[in-house]
């Protein structure tokens, strides 16, 4: 397509028509994306975003990585609206997330950020060979009705989910709309049906809370009863577990799913810790993040943001820095 | 476009939907509405596969008032989405309405790569050269110097010629037409329809609330029907050879400003369309399993050979 705002457009009306979308970009395409991926969140259609996150600000260092773009991810997009924002590890689970994300574009009909960064992207690594059918394909079967009828695309369903109609498939007649909207689809700002919509909508979020499976949600390394917990999410995790060998007794917590945000769990594995924060922005976002929905304020906070990825060994810095009562840490190593 | 041959017949009534048009009394787009719902009765389209997209404005508020399937997007993004869904799902009837501030001031950039495709779908540009939902400030199509009422001061911009604009993209058929001349209205956006590729119907709409000069008698002494000023006018191009000379007429003959002729400039059914070029460059099966409409799973495992496609990466 000929720019971002195209790209993504084309995905929602591939996606309306029943296809799996997908488009991939990093921050400056991401910015033009914007004002469709609220659309995606109105008009109920899934798509998955492969975010390549780079060293902004602007055009910045346009070829070097940066977890900077984690609050973007999140709120991107006017207004609100339900939306899943899920950061891989390491190549390995971006592999199996990339069928876990387009099983939850098609399922929840939301916009879906899978969030890497330029150095997961950009690097090659041997790895195990991966099973792509151990993960099992889900996506709703579209209603095919015996005669052609007029339907309710945004039926207020229990569940929130709208029913999945395919034009040309269902013999459904339907409109989709970036409007509030009634059931129908047509425009409508009532206000006891804006309110029943939004609702509607929003509900969506216990739905992916409940459904979605911890692993996916979060991760612990290390003893579960470590006094330190290192904190970190994305493409800091295969160096934070190369520097766990040298720092015995402490755990990391990898957060994976960043939004809907897994409170829940993250308070459970926190609980009576020590929290050192480790990642590559400046404003240590997980660390704000964590502290918005669950009132646990980080012990420390180590943030790299000079374009180079966190080292193993400035991990184990960072850690000696923390024990030595240090609460904002900055890691400055070039490679 | 394919026609599916259905035994029901349906009348215009039939692609009413269920809630009546919201526009000022008099606008120029009931013409073309009515004249939509004369065309889709007259093909039979069926409404549960063919897809109607709009942006923003007064004009791509249309969707909602027909029985057809539609996606009612954001303002200057209707082409792109329309061509998710028609190379998703290339059995679709796809078809874009929208007005000129959106289809060619902020969406003008999705027309360019559409005319370089040529992509099997249909763009209604419902023209009033204002604003209208937002209280009539220029569009792109306002000539320069008119001042309509909701302007402070004349317009200091020049108006883009969306004919011109869609003949440089590479749009293979391109039309004129008047919104209070319903039949012939429906006419030029029935042909354009039954074109192979990508096509525009420009139709002059005027808002009677916001273009206090571009008004129905303005128009009307403005406009001519190309096959009546010459009954010899043909552009269609039968030939590859023809086509430099049928390009440079309709060139002339949307030039022209005192007069607006109206009718079928140019129309080209040579040049392949993007499905045509896919199927044949990429995938020989897309026609006919399309990505909207190919199995991706079988008991909740994929259907890819993934241990094939990454063969020369396994070790």
């Amino acid at each position: 397509m000929e720019d971002e705002l195209a790209s993504i457009a084309a995905a929602a009306g591939a996606a309306m028509a029943g296809a799996r979308a997908a488009t991939a970009t990093s921050g400056p395409g991401l910015s033009l994306m914007a004002e469709t991926i609220s659309m995606l969140g109105m008009a109920e259609l899934g798509v998955v975003l492969t975010i390549w996150a780079r060293a902004g600000p602007s055009t910045g260092l346009a070829t070097r990585t940066a977890q900077q773009d984690l609050f973007y991810s999140l709120f991107i997009g006017h207004g609100e609206f339900p939306k899943i924002v899920l950061a891989s590890g390491d190549i390995e689970e971006a592999f199996y997330d990339a069928i876990k994300t387009a099983n939850w574009a098609d399922k929840y009909q939301v916009p879906v950020i899978h969030l890497v960064d330029k150095d997961l992207s950009n690097t090659f690594v041997m790895m195990p060979l991966p099973d792509p059918y151990s993960v099992r394909i889900e996506r709703p079967r579209p209603v095919v009705f015996q005669e052609e009828k007029n339907a309710n695309r945004y039926e207020l369903t229990e569940d929130g989910l709208p029913v999945r109609l395919l034009p040309g498939v269902s013999k459904a007649v339907y409109h989709v709309v970036s409007l509030e909207h009634d059931p129908e689809g047509d425009p409508d700002e009532d206000a006891e049906m804006v309110k029943k919509m939004y609702d509607k909508r929003m509900r969506k979020i216990d739905l992916m809370l409940k459904e979605i499976p911890e692993e996916d949600k979060v991760r612990w390394y290390g003893p579960r009863d470590a006094e330190v917990a290192i904190v970190s999410w994305g493409t800091t995790k295969p160096q934070i577990l190369a520097a766990l060998e040298e720092l015995p007794g402490v755990g990391f917590l990898q957060l994976r799913l960043l939004a809907p945000f897994p409170a829940e769990e993250v308070k459970r594995y926190l609980a009576g810790k020590k929290t050192l924060f480790i990642e590559g922005n400046y404003m240590g976002q997980s660390a704000l993040l964590v502290r918005m929905y669950t009132g646990i304020e980080a012990d420390a906070v180590a943030v790299k943001y000079n374009g180079r990825p966190v080292t193993a060994d400035e991990v184990v810095e960072a850690f000696k820095r923390f024990k030595a009562g240090e609460k904002r840490i900055e890691l400055d190593w070039d490679l | 476009m394919t026609v599916v041959k259905v035994e029901l017949k349906r009348t215009p009534q039939d692609y009413k939907w269920t809630k009546p048009p919201e526009w000022c009394p008099g606008c120029g787009h009931f013409g073309i509405l009515q004249a939509l719902l004369q065309v889709f009765a007259e093909l039979n389209m069926e409404p549960s596969r063919t897809v109607l997209v709009s942006g923003i404005g007064c004009s791509s508020r249309l969707p909602h008032y027909v029985r057809t399937v539609s996606a009612h997007t954001i303002h200057g993004r209707a082409v792109p989405f329309a061509l998710g869904l028609k190379l998703a799902n290339p059995n679709l009837e796809v078809m874009v309405v929208g007005g000129d501030g959106d289809l060619f001031a902020i969406g003008g950039n999705h027309i360019l790569g559409a005319g370089r495709r040529n992509v099997d779908f249909t763009v209604v540009l419902m023209d009033n050269a204002v604003y209208g939902l937002t209280r009539g400030q220029a569009g792109p199509t306002l000539p320069l110097g008119l001042q309509p009422k909701a302007l402070n001061k004349p317009n200091p911009q020049a108006d883009l010629n969306p004919l011109l604009v869609a003949l440089a993209s590479g749009f293979t058929f391109i039309a004129r037409s008047y919104s209070y001349d319903i039949r012939y209205t429906a006419k030029l956006i029935k042909e354009a329809m039954l074109h192979k590729g990508s096509a525009l119907v420009q139709v002059l709409s005027p808002c009677v609330t916001y273009n206090n000069i571009m008004t129905r008698e303005w128009y009307e002494k403005r406009v001519y029907k190309l096959e009546e000023a010459d009954p010899t006018w043909d552009p269609v191009v039968h030939d590859e050879k023809e086509d430099y000379e049928k390009r440079r007429r309709a060139i002339e003959k949307m030039l022209e400003i005192e007069r607006l002729p109206l009718g079928i400039f140019y129309k080209n059914e040579l040049v392949p369309t993007f499905e045509e070029r896919y199927a044949q460059m990429y995938d020989p099966n897309y026609l006919k399993f399309p990505p909207a409409l190919q199995p991706i799973e079988k008991d909740g495992k994929s259907v890819i050979d993934f241990y094939r496609l990454m063969a020369d990466r396994i070790l």
